[in-house]
């Protein structure tokens, strides 16, 4: 067997091997372990009473990707960052079943509903770098106390994981854990100030 | 004396040797500091992955590495953990928030909320790690094959290590920088194979980790 032959073997072999560990890294799937408790927040509480409520939506929204092969409940975790966050935050919260209720014996400041507009994830082929990358897109809606809506909030929440050896759905989990981190960050150190200055966006035309 | 006279225990043997042995590394580290760090009483040091670089950011394994370093031996650091302090002035060290340079971090300390929870950890220092390693110029070839009677690899397979890191120690109690300590270490991972292959790879993440660890310890030990 000549040298081109032999070259020609270990490049087949190690296209079979690569093969065989591609099919083992896709195979790896298993659970995305993302955090389900998160630290009190350390926040001086606003004077506000305000209303909270979470669409079934927002509270079961479980990912599942394009072809089926990562899917996850999420709806839990990122409701428990909110409480956390909203109860830190103000003096007072109520948690509401409905924008609309029966007027209430005592009035609200402000109703927030929180909206996971999009969850997404790149991999580190994708972006060529050793991190997989995790962005939440949210707005916060706000309404008066009769749920009338009076604007909303945009925000985007980012997190990343360095890839690990074993099963990637690990990084995943951990880059959607500062993810939900990061929405806690940025709703604690830019909300207050929309809410005092009532920098928030109006509702576009449609908008309920 | 042991006489091994049993095949696979002899096979063993050679391969736990292999699995001994080491590329060739060369570190270096250095020391830039202003001021020498004063470490008094309980006061505790804590060390950070610096997360705010969107390609570049140190391992979990290497910040481990320093941690146990410090906390090891003699002259042991009093240390609390990353996770521990993020938590307990959460979201402020999160890398959204996280300040970009140590007189921020005094601006963060004038609330009393924040100051209070750092003051109850004792912490006086904060290390900011920041580096990678990575594998370069990989090169050679190598086959494999395994049947019934057996199985072998013939080849060679090499690349170059290099690893930089840089550990940034910030005073939280005076608001400053006190300066940086840089580890850097390179070297060559061969794989030969003649049957067995025999890797002798050449550690540098650990390496610049023991060296800048140590190198961190006799600057905050002050010994």
């Amino acid at each position: 067997m000549g040298i081109k032959a032999v070259a020609i073997e270990t490049r087949l072999r190690t296209l079979c091997l690569g093969a065989v560990l591609g099919a083992l890294g896709a195979c790896a799937g298993g659970p995305v372990p993302i955090e389900t408790t998160f630290p009190q927040p350390v926040v001086d509480p606003l004077p506000y009473r305000v209303g909270v409520f979470y669409s079934p939506e927002f509270n079961n929204y479980v990912y599942t990707d394009e072809e089926g092969k990562v899917e996850f409940e999420l709806g839990s975790k990122q409701r428990a960052v909110y409480d956390r966050v909203f109860q830190a935050m103000f003096a007072d919260t109520v948690a509401l079943t409905s924008i609309d209720g029966p007027p209430r014996p005592e009035p609200l400041d402000v109703v927030l509903e929180p909206v996971l507009d999009e969850y997404g994830f790149l991999t580190p082929a994708e972006t060529a770098t050793k991190f997989y990358s995790v962005s939440l897109k949210y707005h916060i809606r706000l309404y008066q106390d009769d749920g009338t809506l009076i604007g909303y909030w945009p925000f985007v929440a980012y997190g990343k994981d360095r890839k690990g050896f074993g099963n990637n759905n690990v990084s995943l989990g951990e880059a959607t854990t500062l993810a939900l981190r990061d929405a806690a960050a940025a709703i604690i150190s830019q909300f207050g100030g929309v809410l005092k200055e009532q920098r928030w966006k109006q509702p576009k035309q449609g908008d309920s | 004396m042991m006489n091994f006279r049993h095949p696979s225990v002899s096979r063993g043997l050679i391969a736990l040797s292999a699995l001994a042995l080491a590329g060739c590394v060369t570190s270096r580290v250095e020391e830039f500091l202003s001021e020498q760090p004063v470490m008094t009483g309980n006061d505790a040091v804590v060390v950070l992955t610096n997360r705010q670089d969107a390609i570049v950011e140190a391992e979990e394994s290497f910040s481990d590495c320093i941690y146990r370093y410090l906390r090891g031996g003699g002259n042991s650091i009093n240390i609390v953990t990353e996770d521990e302090f993020k938590d307990a002035i959460f979201p402020w060290f999160e890398p959204r928030l996280a300040p970009a340079k140590a007189e921020s971090v005094a601006a963060m300390m004038d609330n009393p909320l924040i100051s209070r929870q750092v003051a109850a950890l004792n912490v006086r220092y904060l290390v900011w790690i920041h580096g990678e390693s990575e594998m370069l110029n990989k090169q050679g070839l190598m086959t494999c094959t395994l049947s019934p009677a057996g199985g072998g690899c013939l080849g060679v397979l090499s690349w170059d290590n290099a690893s930089n890191y840089e550990a940034s120690i910030w005073d939280v109690r005076e608001g400053q920088s006190l300066g940086i300590i840089s580890a850097e270490a390179t070297g060559t991972s061969v794989v030969p194979a003649l049957g067995l292959p025999i890797p002798m790879i050449a550690r540098t993440k650990s390496a610049s980790c023991k060296s800048l660890a140590e190198q961190l310890k006799s600057a905050l030990s002050g010994a």
